[in-house]
């Protein structure tokens, strides 16, 4: 048997659409600088800044070659031409400091805006998908492109700027090598010509290699996910020496391709120091012959000045192309995420919804999550104002989808959902989720206090309000006893905490909201018989005036609602209540009866 | 800074490795510092009219353009070569760790807190080493050669331009010492950032049920936003220091051109000279700015190596005896006198002794928190008493190999790991040589195989994190299936029926009568229909067992025990009568 985590390769291949996907480089682009529009003012100041910071950066070669030349052309001790092109100099550095400040404080604060402001679009769009994106991606990829990235993202802003003021820098000194000796110029600038076809040719035979290095980190990564989320399994099973084995494994194959990459990457690189030596020789020996050239000791000095310069940025973009690429491809993976529309959309003429009397009504309702695989099919069904019903039905028949439909976590395939004769499409998502409330299956609780889960985004709810749905959802008691009482501060996976406490904290949570529309999925499944007692009772109390849906499986709960749902294979198959489902005699009766009676034959 | 001390020991084990690359590093700086020195000869000569020697020079820069070129080259794979392995090391050594630490560190971690270290953490770490200690070594070169040549030249410029460097230098370090704690400051806040960000996406459906959305939004653009201000104060301070070291170096060449061209002017240098000096001079302006850039990834690979290394370091209390024997179980299990606390202050058992002999099955039964969970992962050492024992056929756990306890002891958890495999290998994690057929036995027994069989590709469907989502149920059932695939003499069963539906359940009841047979086992069970047919049931009430006994025992007793049962099976004490109508 291979192990998980080497096939975890198979698994991304099949869903990880990316790796194949060509990058969009120029629409890229232009997505990323029209996040700098907003700031146009302070980037024409920085661009300026940068156009006159150039300037003083290839002025300033020609001021020492001034120099040198005054020095070397006035014969005896009169210094004073000297002096003053050496005084020049350190005018245009002062100049330079300036400009220099202007262009870089500037430029920080622009691409840190920049940043936040593709973080936070990033955040709001992820927000306003829909739950069938989180249920196609998991949340670690996510994470790493709202995280990793934004990261390679501001990283290459910054690249960038730098290399635009380079290659500014590049066009300027290239103009003046030209403007102080046309031939020397020429041959300096047919060298760096030179570079182009190299480049191009590196960047066919490198990419092959480097993106194979990427992905089996991606392989690395997910290796080290399922050890560590999956550590207790396992432990449980024995599994460590051969995990630690696997693991092993693909960080070695990651290592070598860390390492093959490194090769190629790095292939650039000789060339520019080999071709910058090259011009800086042909130079020196043109000079040596007199020919076309003015023979001028400066000149050599500014030219050998300048090539410094001119390789320099060229060798830093070698080493930051791959950045830059890499930042684009990142970029590139930003704007797809942004393109994604949410499923469940919020119509422009979305009105808010007014307070509900609680009226449900699905009308034949279909739905599938994969095309082609109905979950529910033609469901109809009216829940009236301040009704309890139940829904029941095997593993698998629909139960949740259906409640996850009424929350518009998805939108319907065909058929419709209405509260209070409204199309659930119809109202904006807030007005309809306030009057909704629900305790899932698995309740989540975020890294806060006890308080502020059960408060979290309603601040308008006093810390007695927050007791008292507390008290009602039966959570009050073991809450006081914890340590620091609502000021308890919980866990991801809380050592403090039993999966059937931090479903009464939901529980509480849910009840604080007070709202039209109760929803109890299997909210008592891990609650251990006498909580749910108390539950019952607060719960008996709570639903009283609201409409409910509730999906147990305990018969204690299903029994006291109005009205039982029997779900089967997509389908409501049987309606009723209690008894009059029992007399039926069909798939409620075959669930229910025997785990009724199945007590009675342990005991004969 | 030991952190430093023990990075760069993680490098050394490489060492021959490291030393090849150390001389390289070396050795590429020497023909980027002959390249000055060669302009120089050439303007000598160019002045002295000597100019068959310019071929020669020509020739000697063309030359140390070529070595600079392999060596510069070698030295970049090398640097790299060096980061690497001590990055695979370590994710290697990070790892292993991980398999052995006990249940109380992942109770306290967060998945993607760890998730962090051992990839952005490790990382970090690769890139200061290579980028930030191997190149590290050039860039020094490259300050200290030209000093030395520079001095050789002629002593009186020569030393101006050394206090000058080095004056200016002391100031760069300084600042970057200020600029190595602010970036420390900002990393952390990102990862504030980050870590909240990770919470309210896993957490996503509860905030959309919540309607939270704009809140969560807020919420992250405030700290996104109090991230930015920080990255933007300190880059300020990044770039402002940049700046002001480049115009020192300026000011230093304007004073080495007055002074240098005055001793030209005496005859004490040669042109040549003096251009020299000019070439370095941008050299060493250029080498200390490329300081920042070490600055940050120094403060960075410190804060990560802090992190990597407090896991690494973390001490399992989970001790094997050195003479540790292996277990081969017939299921005899005690409790005598067990305490136990996650907290040192919170004590989670209470003094629990009870007695299960093999083949008997124990119920656990109690409130939430009351300490169910933590009986049934004492047995397999998932943690180890405070207090008291807890012995198997006699022998305490501690005293037996982990691998032979925990093949003994097979456990379904509450919540259900299902791993990116398909359902088969999914099954058989924890048995290596398992048959199909073997596969097939135990999902049938956990009545999973008809489920399966309806996917398109049975066995072969592809789940977890990328493929085919499972509900609780289905995951419940396929632990029950991979436990029963080892056939452990004792079982634990962890509220393993609380989320699978009465029809389910019922089936599985059914199989588990099969399995339990001839097993000691331990079911944690909140309906009382499990728990009846228990040849020992512990009442549990905030780690106490305060009852425990027989069905018959603990309905005699008429406590605690006998309340609760009243409470599940009223329901159905009605249905009888309605059924024996029907």
């Amino acid at each position: 048997m291979a192990t998980p985590a080497a096939q975890a390769t198979r698994g991304r291949a099949q869903l990880d659409l990316d790796h194949d996907r060509q990058t969009r480089y120029w629409r890229t682009l232009l997505w990323l600088f029209g996040h700098f529009r907003p700031y146009r003012g302070r980037l024409a100041v920085a661009v300026v800044a940068m156009l006159a910071y150039s300037g003083t950066v290839v002025a300033l070669p020609w001021t020492v070659k001034q120099a040198i030349d005054q020095l070397l052309a006035t014969p005896g001790d009169d210094l004073r031409g000297f002096a003053a092109s050496v005084g020049l100099f350190g005018l245009i550095a002062a100049a330079r400091f300036v400009t220099g400040l202007i262009h870089s404080r500037n430029m920080v604060k622009i691409s840190e805006w920049v940043v936040l402001d593709i973080r936070t679009q990033l955040v709001a769009q992820l927000q306003r998908l829909s739950m069938s994106f989180y249920d196609r991606n998991q949340v670690g990829q996510i994470m790493s492109r709202v995280q990793n990235d934004v990261e390679e993202l501001a990283d290459s802003l910054w690249i960038l700027t730098l290399s635009l003021a380079s290659f500014v820098s590049v066009i300027g000194i290239a103009a003046a090598m030209l403007a102080m000796d046309a031939l020397l110029a020429a041959i300096t600038l047919a060298f760096v010509a030179l570079l182009i076809p190299s480049l191009a040719f590196w960047r066919r035979i490198a990419h092959r290699p480097i993106r194979r290095a990427r992905e089996t980190i991606a392989d690395v990564t997910s290796s080290v996910q399922e050890n560590v989320a999956g550590i207790r399994v396992v432990q449980s099973l024995n599994r460590q020496q051969q995990n630690t084995r696997a693991f092993h494994d693909v960080n070695q194959i990651n290592l070598r391709a860390a390492l093959r990459s490194a090769r190629y990457r790095y292939g650039l690189w000789p060339s520019v120091e080999l071709l910058a030596a090259l011009a800086l020789a042909f130079i020196i020996l043109v000079m040596g012959q007199g020919v076309g050239a003015s023979l001028s000791v400066g000149l050599l000095i500014a030219f050998a000045l300048y090539i410094e310069r001119l390789f320099e940025p060229i060798r830093e973009l070698t080493g930051e192309f791959g950045q830059l690429t890499r930042s684009l491809v990142a970029a590139d993976r930003a704007v797809e995420l942004l393109e994604i529309e949410p499923e469940v959309r919020t119509a422009p003429d979305a009105i808010a919804l007014a307070s509900l009397t609680g009226r449900i009504r699905f009308e034949h309702v279909h739905f599938e999550y994969e095309p082609g695989q109905p979950v529910l099919r033609d469901i109809s069904v009216a829940v009236e104002p301040g009704e309890t019903v139940a829904v029941v039905g095997p593993t698998g028949s629909g139960k949740t989808t259906l409640v996850s439909l009424l929350l518009r976590l998805y939108d319907v395939t065909s058929g419709r959902v209405t509260v209070d004769g409204r199309d659930i499409r119809e109202v904006t998502g807030d007005s309809l989720s306030r009057q909704i409330g629900i305790v899932p299956q698995e309740g989540f609780l975020f890294s806060a206090t006890v308080r502020e889960n059960i408060r979290h985004d309603r601040a308008d709810l006093t810390d007695g309000d927050i007791v008292n749905a507390a008290k009602a959802a039966g959570a009050h008691a073991f809450v006081t006893r914890l340590p620091d009482g609502y000021d308890t501060v919980l866990e991801e996976r809380g050592v403090n905490l039993s999966v059937g406490q931090r479903q009464l904290i939901s529980f509480a949570r849910a009840v604080a909201r007070d709202p039209r529309i109760l929803i109890l999925d299997e909210a008592t499944a891990n609650v251990d018989t006498e909580t749910e007692v108390h539950i019952q009772q607060a719960l008996h109390r709570l639903l009283r005036g609201r409409t409910s849906v509730v999906i147990a499986h305990r018969l204690s709960t299903v029994r006291n609602a109005d009205r039982i749902l029997v779900l089967d294979d997509g389908r409501l198959v049987e309606q009723g209540t209690h008894e009059e489902l029992l007399a039926r005699r069909g798939l409620y009766h075959s669930l229910y009866g025997r785990s009724v009676l199945s007590p009675e034959a342990d005991l004969s | 800074m030991p952190t430093l001390v023990r990075l760069v020991k993680y490098a050394l084990t490489q060492r021959a490795l490291v030393i090849v690359t150390a001389v390289v590093m070396v050795a590429s700086v020497v023909p980027r510092v002959a390249l000055p020195r060669l302009v120089g000869d050439a303007v000598d000569a160019l002045l002295t009219q000597g100019r068959d020697s310019l071929v020669l020079i020509a020739a000697l820069m063309v030359a140390a353009g070529l070595v600079r070129a392999v060596l510069g080259y070698l030295g970049l794979y090398l640097a790299e070569r060096v980061g690497r392995v001590t990055e695979y090391r370590l994710r290697n050594d990070f790892v292993d760790k991980l398999q052995w630490l006990n249940f109380g560190f992942f109770d306290r971690q967060k998945t993607g807190d760890l998730m962090s270290r051992a990839t952005v953490d490790i990382d970090a770490v690769d890139s200061f080493i290579s980028t930030g200690v191997m190149h590290g070594i050039a860039f020094l070169m490259l300050f200290f050669l030209p000093i030395i040549v520079m001095l050789s030249l002629n002593w009186q410029l020569g030393l101006i331009a050394v206090v000058g460097s080095l004056m200016i230098s002391g100031y760069g370090v300084s600042l970057a010492l200020r600029l190595f704690r602010i970036y420390t400051q900002v990393f952390r806040e990102t990862g504030r950032m980050n870590t909240a960000l990770q919470e309210s996406l896993s957490g996503i459906r509860t905030v959309k049920v919540l309607g939270a959305q704009d809140f969560e939004q807020q919420r992250y653009r405030e700290r996104a936003s109090a991230v930015a201000s920080s990255f933007i104060l300190a880059d300020r301070l990044a770039v402002t220091r940049d700046a002001v070291l480049t115009f020192l170096y300026a000011a230093l060449m304007a004073v080495i051109l007055l002074v240098g061209g005055w001793q030209v002017q005496q005859g004490a240098i040669t042109a040549g000279t003096l251009a020299t000096f000019v070439l370095f001079l941008v050299m060493l302006g250029g080498s200390i700015r490329g300081l920042e850039w070490r600055v940050r990834l120094f403060s960075t690979a410190m804060a990560a190596g802090k992190r990597i290394f407090e896991v690494l370091d973390t001490r399992n209390p989970l001790v094997v005896a050195e003479d540790a024997r292996e277990l081969s179980a017939s299921g005899h299990v005690v409790f005598d006198s067990v305490s136990f606390g996650y907290t040192d202050d919170v004590p989670a058992l209470h003094d629990v002794s009870f007695e299960l002999r093999p083949g008997q099955t124990a119920a656990i039964v109690g409130g939430s928190g009351s300490g169910k969970s933590t009986i049934a992962h004492l047995l397999p050492r998932f943690y180890d008493a405070s207090a008291g024992r807890v012995t198997i056929d006699g022998v305490d756990v501690r005293d037996v190999t982990l691998e032979s306890l925990r093949r003994s002891v097979g456990i379904v958890m509450q919540d259900v790991f299902v791993f990116s495999a398909t359902i088969r290998d999914n099954i058989a994690y924890g048995v290596d040589d398992a048959s199909m057929e073997d596969v097939i036995r135990a999902a049938r027994a956990a009545q999973l195989h008809d489920f399966i069989e309806s996917l398109p590709d049975g066995y072969d469907t592809w789940v977890g994190e990328r493929g085919t989502t499972l509900s609780g149920g289905q995951r419940q059932r396929l632990a029950i299936a991979r436990t029963l695939l080892l056939a452990p003499p004792i079982l634990i069963l962890d509220d393993s029926t609380s989320s699978v539906d009465v029809a389910t359940e019922a089936l599985i009841q059914q199989a588990m009568v099969q399995v339990l047979r001839g097993r000691t086992s331990f079911v944690i069970a909140h309906r009382l229909s499990t728990v009846r047919r228990a040849d020992l049931i512990l009442v549990l009430d905030q780690g106490r067992v305060v009852e425990q006994g027989t069905h018959d025992d603990l309905m005699r007793l008429n406590g605690y025990y006998h309340r609760i049962h009243d409470l599940q099976l009223r329901p159905a004490d009605e249905l009888r009568g309605f059924s024996a109508d029907a």
